[in-house]
């Protein structure tokens, strides 16, 4: 009788209690829950979170903007390192050749002076001007009967170098063609429903990483 | 808290007989000859005769994948075959020098054609490809198209339906198309004679890589050694622009 | 107290030998059974395909479906044995030819639709992809340009009366995304009326200006 007494007490005496004993565990998971929950959403950056313009480098009206993204090409990097400077957005004066505009839309001309070294490769760049809403437009080079440049963003006469190919790169070299400038201007036209306020123009390379330049007031 | 007593079984004791000595001394006593060689197997060959005995078991839950028959049979002209997801009725092998709407890759070529009636049997529309899977061409020199590594024989450069000449993809289900399987062959070499035309059949399954479900693994099912004879013009192989 | 000692570590040496054997088995039991309810809970219910359905639209024919990525408008639907492709090309038909234009207003960025098929009335699935005999090729439409594309298709007389048309955004994966639904309101007069047509129909490429009805 008195020895299991004693062993009873020598039990609730010795053993801690549950929570003294695993309070370090019961510390440590909410940190491994969440852990656990990020290390298994990484399909949420790599499916759908790279794939849109995400990483803005903004620019105020008039500012000259300095974007640089790291860029792995086929062969080695390919740095992009380019300043931008949004000079207006307005109502094209004239539309490029052969250009019919569908009912409702009205053509915008954004006129852009960059600059950058001649051998870095702007080409494969994309344009876009947003409303207020954040509804994108983009800029279409073959579209409603016009044949703009491919590249809205590099002189259509001296693009500069192309991405590389790889092993193709010395059959698509266009020797032809001049070094780019190290400082150029360049007005696309992005064609737009009518009633659009553009709000600022859009310019990227590879997502998510874009660079955003506050448009100046509406001006006809 | 306090170890085990010595005289415990344990696991680190795995070489050894893998019951308990209370456990062999009642099966001694029971005088069973099987059960006492059971008892005093090591417990490694539990563990191999586990592992058979769990797969053994899987087959009875879809481990076991189904083998198709050995050879494929032998093709008779103008029968329909089951060729999953297709029907397939081979009609006659015909060449010609000019097809309107096809274009050799070299003028003095020729064009090979399997004639045949397509249906698809399944309940879903399949892009043109499986369809060229489906027919191939063996035992003909010259042909401008290499053997691929996927089926036997030479796939077709394109199907054509005989109507309009349009390339036959998809290929609908509930429809009955008229199709010319074409393939080129170098004009230097002499028209053929004869052409062994290989039918192959699909499975429908989920794609390993991605889980996709298509349809994949092109087998033989039949083949058939055919004649081949120069189309005759106005014959329904031409086709009307 | 030794005594009481050596008595209570007695109790407690027997007591834990026959502990660590009963917590062996019931620590397996645990696992088996923990399994066993994991592979029911997993099987029973069917929710994989719920969980990764599409979310669908349904729609009449000349009524605007609004979806995630654009707002769809499907006019009305026509049928002969022959069509023109506006390319040079005339194409027959074992069957019969079934032509749907529709007006297509992006939403948000500038989308191209990918995904189009027919489920017949017969409950067999008529493909369309963005090239091919039956093809639907609307291009990228720039949001708040309508966009005006036609769809066309092949399919067996029998299949048209009850026929939906589904359209959506990805060609290869329309999982947890919207796809509009659109009853073609076809009935077996038009099947049969269509079956014995020869007049071709028009089938051109897409384009941002609004077509001329006739």
């Amino acid at each position: 009788m008195s020895t299991s007494t004693t062993a009873r007490t020598v039990a609730s005496d010795d053993a801690p209690g549950w929570w003294r004993r695993n309070r370090w565990a019961v510390a440590a998971l909410p940190v491994a829950l969440t852990l656990a929950l990020v290390a298994s959403g990484d399909r949420v950056r790599t499916l759908w979170w790279i794939h849109d313009l995400r990483v803005p480098t903004t620019g105020q009206v008039g500012e000259t903007v300095t974007f640089r993204q790291q860029v792995d090409g086929a062969v080695g990097a390919e740095p992009v390192d380019v300043r931008v400077r949004l000079d207006r957005v307005h109502d094209a004066a004239t539309l490029p050749d052969d250009m019919v505009l569908p009912a409702g839309s009205r053509a915008v001309q954004v006129d852009l002076t960059l600059s950058a070294d001649p051998d870095i490769v702007l080409a494969g760049c994309s344009l876009a001007v947003r409303d207020a809403a954040g509804t994108r437009y983009e800029y279409v080079a073959l579209g409603w009967g016009a044949m703009q440049p491919v590249a809205p963003c590099v002189p259509e006469d001296a693009p500069g170098p192309m991405p590389s190919l790889g092993d193709l790169d010395d059959e698509l070299a266009d020797s032809d063609s001049p070094p780019r400038p190290t400082t150029w201007e360049v007005s696309p036209v992005i064609v737009v429903p009518d009633g659009v306020e553009v709000a600022d123009v859009v310019l990227w390379w590879h997502m998510p990483q874009y660079l955003e330049l506050e448009a100046p007031g509406r001006d006809t | 808290m306090t170890g085990h007593r010595t005289g415990a079984p344990t696991l680190a004791r795995v070489s050894g007989p893998a019951a308990p000595p209370e456990l062999r001394a009642r099966v001694r006593a029971s005088r069973s000859t099987v059960a006492r060689r059971v008892l005093d197997q090591p417990l490694q060959r539990f563990g191999v005769v586990g592992a058979v005995a769990l797969l053994a078991v899987t087959a009875a839950f879809g481990g076991l994948q189904e083998q198709t028959q050995d050879g494929p049979e032998e093709l008779a002209v103008d029968t329909a075959v089951d060729l999953a997801p297709f029907e397939v009725t081979v009609h006659r092998v015909v060449w010609t020098t000019e097809l309107p709407g096809q274009y050799l890759t070299d003028d003095g070529n020729r064009w090979i054609a399997v004639v045949a009636t397509v249906r698809n049997t399944s309940d879903s529309g399949v892009l043109g490809g499986a369809l060229g899977e489906a027919l191939t061409l063996a035992d003909v020199e010259g042909l401008v198209q290499e053997p691929g590594t996927l089926v036997p024989g030479v796939t077709a450069s394109s199907v054509s339906l005989l109507d309009d000449g349009s390339t036959l993809s998809p290929v609908q289900p509930g429809l009955t198309y008229e199709a010319a399987f074409l393939f080129e062959q170098d004009g230097s070499i002499a028209a053929p004679t004869s052409a062994t035309v290989l039918l192959q059949e699909h499975t429908w399954r989920a794609g390993s890589l991605d889980g996709v479900e298509a349809w994949w693994d092109p087998t033989t099912t039949l083949r058939g050694e055919l004649d081949v004879r120069e189309a005759v013009s106005d014959s329904d192989d031409g086709q009307d622009a | 107290m030794s005594t009481a000692d050596a008595a209570a570590t007695g109790v407690e040496t027997t007591a834990g030998v026959r502990r660590t054997r009963i917590q062996t088995v019931g620590a397996g039991a645990a696992v088996l059974a923990a399994l066993a309810v994991g592979h029911v809970v997993v099987t029973a219910f069917p929710v994989d395909e719920r969980v990764q359905a599409s979310f669908v639209r349904p729609a009449a024919v000349g009524e605007p479906v609004d979806l995630r990525y654009a707002r769809l408008t499907v006019g009305s639907p026509r049928g002969s044995t022959v069509l023109d492709t506006d390319d040079g090309s005339v194409l027959t038909t074992p069957g019969v030819w079934l032509t749907v234009p529709l007006t297509i207003e992006a939403s948000g960025q500038p989308r191209a639709l990918g995904f189009a098929e027919l489920l017949g009335g017969d409950g067999r699935t008529y493909r369309v992809f963005t090239g091919g005999r039956s093809s639907f090729l609307p291009g990228t439409a720039q949001p708040g340009v309508p966009r005006y594309a036609t769809l066309r298709v092949e399919v067996p007389p029998g299949a048209l009366p009850g026929a939906h048309l589904r359209i959506g955004l990805q060609p290869d994966d329309q999982r947890r995304d919207d796809v509009a639904d659109i009853d073609l309101g076809l009935t077996t007069a038009d099947a049969d009326a269509w079956a014995t047509q020869v007049t071709p129909l028009h089938a051109g490429a897409w384009s941002d200006e609004s077509p001329e009805r006739t």
